[in-house]
């Protein structure tokens, strides 16, 4: 399972994600001056705390993250499918469902390690470029971002195992798109006076992430221990409904 | 064996993700809607930005918080009259059934207290055990007589709808206390109808035309006073 993960995470060195990363590390010079970031258009609707953690340039690094987890999450597996690189691998004494983990992890920690080294860049050019307006908790707050990348991760991951690889990307995309809008859902669930109906509609809300926690700031610990076990609680029920389906398809 | 342990440990291992997937979320989801401390506002300023048939069910359900709220604080004092008004403010946001269940409550609490007709004339019903005809004329015993006219008068639209025996029971009270107001002066009518259909004696129907003679004279007293109010003010 680690080594499928690491097969993935290995990629880091091909040209293409050298050249992401110091786009990236370019993208953080750039936006290191700019401080606030007024995300309103994704909880303007509860009028509360819209600012949240993320500034104008960790936002940009994190929905970069985002596109690559998609992009690494869809196109792997279909590609060992394609190559027959899966009866390679799967000679070895490892299992379907590791296989799949295994996909996973190296999806999650690529774009982490990603993220996390554009962010602690965009830190440091912030510290000593504008230190007035270097803020120690945001900047260490904004790594727990790190854990909005498993939910996508698992997506991508999932949807792969269904489809070739651009269905996938584009499913993925089209997924976590409609995950973004997901936060008028609980508002609605309020104000819904038939409880019936406020079940039907909870019961598709739970179908999808809900990717607007994302942009609110955490009150308190709870708040943020709640954001880390929701994305990876779900990460890993997506990830199961992967793993049931790959276990049961036919690889050749 | 070992895969029967495997599938129980499988079974727990996702009953506990299924428990923290929606405990976080439920958290995630209060920090969302509510925030910390300041919900009031923030459910005001949503209100605000929702479209029309959403934010109507919002401020009502708002409204349906904030009475209950002001119910329990009445509870814990000692002023009467504020407990009655916070039990009719809460009444009125709660559906028909719940409302009743509420209305019983206050008449629990107040069996006496005139402040309480309206929720006696909710709750009543040919079919209660409590509060029926029976006891309604228990009830309103002990008030004034304009009081008892003035109960008496709104009662009549329920128990035209009871059983035979209740309405003969209402009209043979109202002809016993000689309920005379020009409120009732339409009334009179109804019963005279009601009368003729039940057979009862044809010496209550002269009562009751005697009875509504006089509602006349009041009604008629009533529509010059309020003409008289209407020209002062014109």
């Amino acid at each position: 399972m680690f080594s499928i993960a690491r097969f993935t995470i290995l990629k880091i060195f091909e040209p293409a994600f050298i050249f992401l990363l110091v786009f990236g590390f370019i993208l953080s010079y750039m936006t290191s001056g700019n401080q606030s970031l007024d995300l309103s258009f994704f909880t303007d609707i509860t009028n509360a705390n819209t600012e949240g953690n993320l500034d104008i340039g960790s936002f940009i690094l994190l929905m970069l993250s985002l596109i690559i987890a998609i992009f690494v999450g869809s196109t792997e597996i279909p590609r060992d499918l394609n190559t027959r690189m899966i009866t390679i691998l799967l000679c070895k004494p490892l299992s379907r469902t590791n296989y799949v983990v295994g996909r996973l992890l190296g999806t999650w920690t690529l774009s982490s390690i990603l993220f996390l080294s554009w962010l602690i860049a965009l830190g440091i050019f912030q510290y000593f470029s504008m230190p007035d307006l270097f803020n120690t908790k945001n900047f260490l707050t904004n790594f727990t971002y790190v854990f909005a990348l498993a939910p996508v991760s698992a997506i991508s991951v999932t949807v792969s195992t269904y489809l070739d690889d651009v269905p996938a990307m584009i499913i993925s995309f089209i997924i976590i798109s409609i995950s973004f809008t997901m936060g008028s859902i609980p508002i609605i669930i309020t104000v819904i006076p038939d409880a019936d109906l406020r079940r039907l509609v909870l019961l598709f809300y739970y179908l999808l992430p809900n990717f607007t926690y994302l942009f609110r700031s955490f009150d308190s610990v709870i708040h943020c221990i709640a954001f880390i076990t929701y994305s990876i609680a779900l990460s890993l029920m997506l990830l199961k409904i992967g793993i049931i389906h790959f276990n049961d398809r036919d690889l050749c | 064996m070992a895969s029967k342990k495997g599938k129980v440990l499988q079974a727990l291992f996702w009953i506990c993700i299924f428990a923290v997937y929606f405990s976080s979320e439920l958290i995630l989801r209060v920090y969302y809607i509510y925030g910390e401390g300041n919900s009031k506002e923030q459910m005001e300023a949503l209100a605000n930005k929702l479209p029309g048939f959403l934010k109507d069910s919002l401020k009502s359900r708002q409204r349906l918080e904030e009475a209950q709220k002001n119910l329990e604080e009445a509870k814990k004092g000692a002023d009467k009259n504020k407990l009655i008004d916070a039990y009719y403010t809460y009444a009125n946001e709660l559906a028909n059934d719940d409302r009743d269940e509420l209305y019983k409550e206050l008449l629990e609490k107040y069996p006496k207290d005139l402040k309480c007709n309206r929720a006696f004339m909710a709750v009543m019903n040919a079919g209660d055990e409590k509060y029926n005809l029976d006891g309604f004329l228990k009830y309103i015993k002990d008030f004034s007589k304009k009081d008892k006219t003035k109960l008496v008068t709104q009662a009549w639209y329920k128990v035209k709808n009871f059983s035979d025996e209740d309405k003969k029971k209402f009209i043979n009270h109202v002809i016993a206390e000689e309920y005379t107001s020009g409120e009732m002066f339409s009334i009179f009518n109804e019963m005279m109808t009601i009368r003729f259909n039940l057979k009862m004696p044809i010496s209550i129907e002269k009562k009751l035309e005697e009875l509504k003679a006089k509602s006349f004279e009041q009604y008629k007293r009533l529509q010059k006073q309020l003409l008289k109010n209407r020209d002062k003010k014109n």
